[in-house]
């Protein structure tokens, strides 16, 4: 592609970004400015350097355990995530090689756990955890954020396992893999885009998760960061700056983790790895 | 695996189905048997001490308020989905070529789905506020606003304003999922297209399309689903009003069950929003059928 | 990714084995949404301290939970049959959380104690259905705060009666540098409610005349009227929290709230601050309500009742009443708490216990709307937003918000 083209591209995308970003970027403004600059008649787009201070990121951190709520956050979000991976994965496999009525059965009763409006089934979440002793515990918090992420991530990797042709398992299997082999060295690999694909939205479902967080878990020492964030809203008054901080921070290891899975959304399709 | 019996197939369906199944039955089960219990009790563990009987359906179906609920519901579906594939799509395409910076670009575009439903309503409010917000400041230089109007406290604006904040936390589920889509399909099927002398109009109808349609399906249906029982954002910033215009099924719900302590006729809405949902997905299993088996 | 599987499973499972229990210790389960409140918090754990060392063996735990979902969360808690040892409820709440039969009457002890003919007369709040359950501690009368400079430099004084108000207003509002005469709720919320109420009740109309709705009566329509007016000066689609915040900022002229507002005050930048004072409301009635109170769940066994009742007895003791008033800033719930000395030193304060103290109290009494407060308020909300957004008149809004009602919350 010239190279002409592909700065214009680069362009538009910037562009895109940087409209699609405006709301993040006034997170970031009310964070650094003192507040009434924010809530004013005309407030700047542009604000003059002079003014920018971190005192809210500092003020934030330093009065409230934010960094424990963040290191919850990932905590909870990486298991959900691992543990979803596995099990849609699986499924996902299942429902793409094995057709028959009660798989597409299974598969579309999958999405009925979709339809529950979330307003009822936090009092039903609560009883069945506290009865299961799985209240006040990360270990909870992950099962309940895999069983919401696991039905999407099945039918998401199901699509790629779709796309990767039968006769691939068939071939590894006379160079004299096993069943399971031909999977995890041939299949697997080639439905990167799609596991990387459902690694995001399985992170983001858990990291941006706020009923279980908030139903399941009274302790404040295993807060997530999104009911820690609610702490900012007093009663009487709402600490504006703060909680821009702390929002604008809870971007941070989501984005991380966007460039870091973001070079295995590219397929090894694309380089035409398959003679069709 | 190929070869091995179906049973194997059923044992590896198994995680998946019990760990949706396991914490879906109960919720399920509660909301059905609150339903078809008339009292304003929310002591869902002392069910057997109210009265049987279809009396919340009969005061749900036949109020007006259920159904304007419906309306704004819809409208708030079509207004939500509709649009945000539409940016979902054009973002995906987009960010399939490849050029400098595009690790950090696609990042970014992908980022307001990570804001968490709080800061989503906040942010808006404060955008959109009538006398203090950016927007209107913007709209007031430029001639087109005389008055400070407060989008989220107006009945006309209230419901547009909702949505807006819907879309911009919604469209990249789309991105990512048919990005992931756009990246399946073989760099050798748009050569060969190019060599017939297929135009990028065609390239996209004879070969993007078909190898999007599938994963676009999938999100259609689950996204519109997630707005179906989205809250977080509407109740933060109009609270399902002014005066009832954005009050979508779930907020409806919401306020039956926690505000007004009536579980049952909240579990009432709640089967009739299920039933919509269930509606939904039986719309769309031809098409989900087709693409997926 | 078979090692990460593994030790995602290890993971898991670790965090599923319950934490150790400590020995022996009865533990008072306390959620508080006061927990890191300034002033409030301290009033919290100096009497936990003093309670646990009268009560060794005894620990209570309290923990923050955050104001925005407390209600939410603790309505999961009492139908899950898991609620906390310690409850602490806002007042409006109160009659739905009893008439559900979650909270213990205290009749018998609160009758063995010296709490009647001590406590603040809206004590009454926490009866329901001829019972007792709990003990208030936060009463509060309203009171008009008002930013001197903008008075001064529209060349208005402090007003006496609600035509001076709305004339005040009037003056002092000028949109475009943004300044507004009143800061209130101008976006759909149940607060809208106790707004209107100070008007309304403030000049002596009701519109409950023995157990009817009389929205309609002329002296209530006129009020609601004033109100409508009054709504006019004051920026849209504002929520009370965003209201106080302009007012601090130094955006507002004058702003109806109850005595909280003076501790938050301090927020305010050192040359707004000087400007930023506080008067009685310009009405006959000084009206008010019950913020909070503390009470006890119904599920408790014998042993855990007694405890928790000798901290609701501490909590209401003359010392620990004493330093609420001190520390929080706020009206007691016992009364006499400030001396006249300490009511020279602090005349704020003085003023706000005085409003406290002869506060009517805006909230309905009827049982059935007290036990439906969050509707009747909400359907209220919707014809409060009708008034700023329509062009009918005050008495059609009215007149259908009276019809909704006697179709949603009939009176018996």
């Amino acid at each position: 592609m010239p190279a002409a083209r592909r700065a214009m591209l680069a362009l538009a995308a910037a562009a895109v970004a940087a409209i699609v970003l405006f709301p993040v970027y006034w997170m970031l403004l009310t964070a650094l400015l003192p507040g009434e600059l924010t809530r004013s008649r005309a407030p700047a787009l542009l604000p003059q350097w002079s003014l920018l201070s971190v005192d809210a990121f500092a003020a934030a951190l330093a009065r409230k355990p934010v960094l424990t709520w963040v290191g919850n956050s990932i905590m909870v979000t990486v298991g959900a995530t691992v543990l979803s991976l596995a099990i849609a994965t699986l499924a996902g496999y299942s429902l793409s090689r094995f057709k028959s009525r009660a798989q597409q059965g299974a598969g579309f009763a999958l999405l009925a756990s979709k339809m529950l409006p979330s307003s009822l089934i936090v009092i039903p979440f609560f009883i069945g955890f506290s009865t299961f002793g799985l209240i006040d515990s990360r270990g909870g918090l992950i099962l309940a954020n895999a069983a919401v992420g696991v039905p999407f991530a099945t039918w998401l990797i199901k699509g790629f396992f779709d796309s990767i042709p039968r006769e691939i398992e068939l071939a590894a299997m006379l160079d004299g893999c096993n069943g399971w082999q031909a999977v995890w060295y041939v299949v697997l690999p080639l439905a990167r885009p799609g596991l990387a694909a459902c690694a995001m939205y399985l992170a983001i479902v858990t990291w941006s998760d706020f009923v279980f967080a908030r139903t399941l878990v009274s302790n404040p020492d295993l807060w997530m960061l999104t009911v820690g964030m609610q702490s900012f809203l007093g009663e009487y008054l709402v600490d504006w700056s703060s909680l821009m901080a702390v929002g604008t921070l809870s971007l941070a290891p989501v984005f991380v983790l966007f460039l870091l899975l973001e070079p295995f959304l590219v397929s090894g399709m694309t380089q035409g790895a398959v003679a069709n | 695996m190929i070869g091995r019996s179906r049973w194997m197939g059923y044992a590896l369906l198994l995680p998946a189905v019990i760990a949706v199944g396991f914490l879906v039955a109960y919720p399920l089960y509660l909301v059905v048997a609150t339903s078809l219990r008339q009292g304003k009790s929310l002591n869902v563990l002392h069910l057997s001490q109210l009265p049987l009987g279809l009396g919340n359906y009969r005061l749900v179906l036949g109020s007006e308020a259920t159904w304007h609920s419906v309306g704004v519901t819809l409208v708030y579906l079509v207004g939500t989905i509709g649009p945000a594939f539409a940016i979902g799509l054009v973002t995906a395409l987009l960010l399939n070529r490849s050029f400098p910076a595009r690790r950090w670009l696609r990042s970014f575009i992908l980022l307001p789905w990570a804001v968490p439903g709080v800061i989503v309503s906040i942010v808006f409010l404060w955008l959109l506020d009538g006398s203090f917000g950016i927007v209107n400041a913007l709209l007031r230089n430029a001639g087109w606003l005389s008055t400070d109007l407060a989008w989220f406290a107006t009945d006309e604006t209230a419901l547009g304003a909702v949505i807006v904040a819907t879309i911009w936390k919604c469209y990249p589920f789309f991105t990512l999922t048919l990005l992931a889509a756009l990246q399946a399909i073989p760099a050798s099927l748009y050569e060969a297209a190019q060599v017939d002398g297929a135009g990028a109009w065609q390239r996209f109808r004879f070969v993007t399309w078909p190898g999007l349609r599938a994963a676009a399906t999938l999100s259609v249906i689950l996204n519109t689903l997630w707005a179906l029982r989205e809250f977080d954002i509407i109740y933060l910033t109009t609270g399902g009003g002014p005066d009832r215009a954005t009050e979508t099924l779930a907020v409806r719900i919401y306020q039956e069950a926690f505000a007004f302590f009536r579980m049952g006729t909240a579990s009432a809405l709640g089967v009739l929003t299920m039933a919509l949902a269930a509606l939904l997905v039986l719309v769309s299993l031809r098409p989900l059928r087709r693409e997926y088996f | 990714m078979m090692r990460m599987l593994a030790a995602a499973i290890i993971a898991l499972g670790a965090s599923l084995l319950p934490a150790a229990t400590a020995a022996q210790v009865v533990t008072l389960d306390f959620p508080c949404w006061q927990a890191e409140e300034p002033g409030f918090s301290d009033w919290w754990r100096g009497l936990i301290a003093d309670y646990e060392s009268k009560h060794p063996g005894v620990k209570i735990k309290l923990y923050s939970l955050p104001f925005a979902s407390y209600v939410n969360q603790l309505t999961v808690r009492f139908a899950g049959n898991n609620p906390p040892d310690i409850v602490l409820l806002p007042t409006r709440n109160f009659a739905s959380f009893a008439s559900q039969g979650w909270l213990e009457p205290l009749d018998a002890e609160l009758k063995a104690s010296d709490i009647p003919g001590h406590w603040s007369k809206l004590q009454s709040e926490m009866s329901w259905d001829g019972k007792s359950y709990g003990v208030l501690l936060l009463p509060y009368g309203n009171l008009l705060y008002y930013n001197e400079q903008i008075l001064r430099a529209a060349n208005v004084k402090v007003p006496t009666t609600p035509d001076e108000w709305l004339d005040a207003m009037a003056k002092t509002t000028h949109r475009d540098q943004g300044i507004f005469g009143l800061v209130t709720t101008t976006a759909e919320h149940p607060n809208m409610f106790i707004d209107a109420a100070t008007w309304v009740l403030g000049e002596r109309q009701d519109w409950l005349k023995g157990n009817h709705y009389s929205f309609t009566d002329p002296g209530v329509v006129a009020a609601m009227e004033q109100f409508r007016k009054s709504l006019g000066y004051a920026p849209p689609g504002t929520s009370s929290t965003l209201a106080r915040q302009l007012f601090i900022d130094g955006k507002a002229a004058f702003l109806r709230d109850g005595p909280w507002v003076w501790a938050t005050l301090q927020k305010a930048k050192p040359e707004i601050r000087v400007s930023l004072k506080m008067a009685p409301l310009p009405f006959a009635v000084v009206t008010g309500g019950a913020s909070n109170g503390l009470h006890m769940p119904a599920t408790l066994d014998a042993q855990k009742h007694k405890l928790v009742w000798e901290f609701i007895l501490l909590a209401a003791s003359p010392a620990w009443q004493e330093k609420y008033v001190q520390l929080t800033a706020s009206p007691a719930g016992r009364v006499g708490m400030i001396s006249a000395a300490q009511a020279k030193a602090d005349p704020h304060l003085a003023a706000i216990t005085q409003a406290a103290e002869q506060a009517e109290n805006l909230f309905p009494q009827q049982p059935t709307l007290r036990e439906n407060f969050t509707e009747f308020a909400t359907l209220f909300s919707r014809a409060v937003v009708r008034m700023q957004s329509s062009s009918q008149s005050t008495l059609v809004i009215l007149t259908n918000l009276q019809k909704e009602l006697v179709d949603a919350i009939p009176l018996p």
